[in-house]
């Protein structure tokens, strides 16, 4: 018996030694959105560029700010992942809590001047999947809603097939959404809504290049954060 | 004679250690040989028990077992019989759609997959029509022999399907290219829905880039077409064939020959053109098109002839002045497109930096954006025009050029000056904006240092966090410089 108490002593101070945050208490937030972009070999640094500018002036956009500030208090919380093969992914700077303007404006700052940590790679969109799930469980934050937000450019060429991972985030009431810019593949679109997004009110927009990505991730997460399209 | 029985005694020696190292060295190859052997076979067993279950399993089981056998993806090869067998024979809607998704997922075999889906595609079933189509796509040019059907299957009563065959054929390569082109020549009472075969298969001959080269001329006529959906697909196509996408380097096409449709070189007059030659004439040909169809009636037309001019260069210069004329245009997307087209043109077209600038008070957020990024690309040239319209003291204007010396960083040092008199302007928007851009510029003068401190006591919250986040920024940079010198 003493035997046994021991051990369990053992595995609670390794598990909290490991996981400092295990008895942490929550933080809760109207929505947990991960922005997936793609850093496969197919996007220049100029295209990079043109994404993180893009998601930074979107958090600028009054109408971000009102539909973040109309969540009643608990605001949102965002975080970036880049991604390219399937052993390739990195979260940009942790999650950030965003619920007023001034939040929104320190989250752009961070997102534009945001490093490229991966200079490219193959297209694992299950790869992406798999690591955005990983950061949601593993945030402390609880919301009603989860959304992935992937844009790329291209079909998996590496990992296994989105779809199952897709699968995966359903299960856990995960939405996907997509961005997808067509300028290489002009079919893109189909693809993603067959084997790549999914859960409530899941959808797809397209840019049809890089230069139209401000325009539509402004698009996309002011439908995502909940205000309609001015 | 001492020395030479030494000698031979010391060979010996060195070959029985070398028959002791090869020994070792065999045992260790047949313990891996042995571990993978039994590894291969035990996953091999239990793969074919799992399609056992594809044969005589309950609907939930088949489901569970075509699902595991698809993420196996090329370790379930051997069973792509199996899988195929229950594609032609299962009763259930739900099983066979699962299989395509396997096969798809396998993506092998291709001798034995690609013909069971050419089969699939003449389905009752729509949907397995159209999964079968998407899963295609997959076996790229192995699946060449499906062409035909495909052809066939883009005069499907289903939108789904012939937009998934439509798919498929676009990213085969050139094996599709001429029976595209055959279908485009079709005049267009051909069949009731030719002028839909057409658009779809000019936008297929547009989704291979430059493996459709061949189809320039085609495309350039189709261009001028009477019809308007046709005369935009066409101009779509082709700003896709010659765009920056596209077009790999040189050596990429010669290092993929048979990828090449456009030949490595043409003749014309009796010399000889080397193929670099006849990939600026392709591309001449395009720009021509492209120039020529921004007048085109059809503002769509119109604007995606813009769009493809972005890919060109200063190859729009002909047209500078007609893109100025459409940063004034009704639509805020051909506002847009104009400005991104002039943002690519160079220093041939630093004229048009106070047209940029009075773009940044434009009532479209986009419009204001691609602005700001345009500026961003001119650089410190673009920062005197911009600082002599801050004392318009516009909101959106003041804004935005304040947005635009933050995204030029250090190009826009010459503005510390005015930025530190916006500082203490009574619009907090204006501090943040400034107090940020200062951040951005990252000149950590004492001056600088000061003025963003006396801010970090201001009112307004926005504006203490902008000036703390500048001074962390400038703090960094003096530390990198002092570490540096």
């Amino acid at each position: 018996m003493k035997r046994l108490l021991l051990n369990f002593l053992i595995f609670i101070t390794f598990i909290t030694y490991f996981n400092k945050n295990i008895f942490a208490e929550n933080i809760y937030v109207d929505l947990e959105l991960v922005l997936a972009v793609d850093v496969s070999s197919s996007v220049d640094e100029e295209e990079y560029q043109l994404q993180i500018r893009g998601v930074g002036a979107a958090f600028r956009h009054p109408g971000i700010i009102a539909a973040i500030e109309s969540t009643g208090g608990n605001g949102i919380a965002v975080a970036m992942v880049q991604w390219s093969d399937n052993e390739e992914q990195a979260l940009v700077g942790g999650w950030h809590i965003i619920k007023d303007a001034s939040d929104a404006a320190e989250y752009a700052r961070i997102i534009r001047r945001a490093p490229r940590i991966i200079a490219g790679g193959q297209t694992s969109i299950a790869g992406a999947l798999t690591f955005s799930i990983e950061q949601i469980n593993n945030n402390n934050i609880d919301s009603s809603r989860k959304v992935i937000d992937v844009s790329g450019d291209g079909r998996a060429n590496n990992g296994v097939h989105p779809m199952k991972i897709r699968d995966i985030a359903l299960e856990q009431n995960i939405t996907i959404n997509g961005l997808v810019i067509i300028n290489e593949e002009p079919f893109l679109d189909g693809y993603f809504e067959r084997g790549v997004i999914g859960g409530r009110g899941g959808f797809v927009m397209i840019a049809e290049d890089y230069r139209d990505y401000a325009a539509m991730i402004l698009q996309k997460l002011l439908r995502e954060i909940g205000m309609p399209v001015s | 004679m001492k020395c030479f029985v030494i000698n031979i005694k010391v060979n010996l020696i060195m070959d029985f250690n070398m028959k002791i190292q090869i020994l070792k060295l065999l045992l260790l190859f047949n313990l891996v040989f042995i571990i993978l052997t039994n590894a291969f076979a035990a996953d091999y067993s239990y793969v074919k028990k799992k399609a056992e279950i594809l044969k005589v399993g309950t609907f939930e089981e088949k489901i569970t077992v075509v699902q595991e056998l698809g993420s196996l993806s090329s370790n379930a090869n051997f069973i792509i019989p199996d899988l195929i067998y229950s594609l032609k024979n299962d009763e259930s809607h739900d099983v066979r759609m699962e299989i395509i998704r396997a096969l798809e997922r396998i993506s092998g075999e291709a001798n034995k997959t690609v013909p069971a889906l050419i089969e699939a595609l003449g389905d009752d079933d729509w949907q397995i029509r159209w999964a079968a189509a998407g899963a295609l796509t997959s076996f790229g040019k192995k699946s060449a022999m499906a062409v035909p059907e495909l052809i066939t299957l883009l005069r499907d009563p289903n939108d789904y399907v012939k937009n998934a065959a439509i798919s498929t054929l676009g990213k085969m390569g050139p094996i599709s290219v001429a029976v595209m082109m055959d279908e485009v020549a079709k005049p267009l009472d051909y069949a009731d829905d030719q002028l839909y075969i057409r658009i779809v298969c000019i936008r297929s001959l547009g989704a291979l880039g430059a493996k459709a080269m061949i189809a320039v001329p085609m495309l350039v006529e189709n261009a001028q077409n009477d019809n308007a959906a046709i005369r935009l697909e066409s101009v779509i196509a082709l700003r896709k064939i010659g765009g920056d996408d596209a077009v790999p380097g040189e050596t990429g096409w010669l290092a993929e020959p048979d990828e090449m449709v456009w030949p490595k070189g043409s003749r014309r007059e009796g010399q000889f053109l080397m193929f670099v030659e006849a990939k600026q004439m392709v591309i001449y040909a395009i720009v021509n098109t492209l120039l020529i169809s921004i007048a085109d009636p059809d503002p769509q037309v119109s604007y995606s002839a813009i769009k493809g001019l972005v890919s060109f260069g200063n190859k729009a210069l002909p047209v500078k002045d007609k893109l100025v004329n459409f940063m004034i245009s009704g639509s805020p997307i051909m506002r847009r497109v104009a400005i991104d087209a002039l943002s690519t043109i160079g220093e041939e077209a630093d004229d048009i930096i106070p047209d940029l600038v009075t773009a940044l008070s434009d009532f479209d957020v986009n419009v204001q954006w691609a602005a700001i990024q345009a500026l961003r690309i001119k650089g410190k040239k673009a920062v005197p025009e911009l600082m002599s319209m801050l004392e318009y003291d516009d909101d959106t204007l003041t804004s935005n050029i304040l947005k635009t010396f933050s995204e030029m960083g250090n190009e826009a040092k010459e503005a510390i000056k005015i930025l530190l008199v916006m500082l203490k302007h009574d619009n907090s928007t204006y501090r943040a904006l400034a107090a940020e851009a200062l951040g951005e510029i990252g000149e950590p003068s004492l001056l600088v240092i000061n003025s963003l401190n006396n801010l970090t006591k201001d009112d307004d919250n926005n504006v203490v966090k902008s000036a703390e986040w500048s001074l962390k920024e400038l703090n960094r940079i003096f530390n990198e410089k002092d570490k540096n010198s």
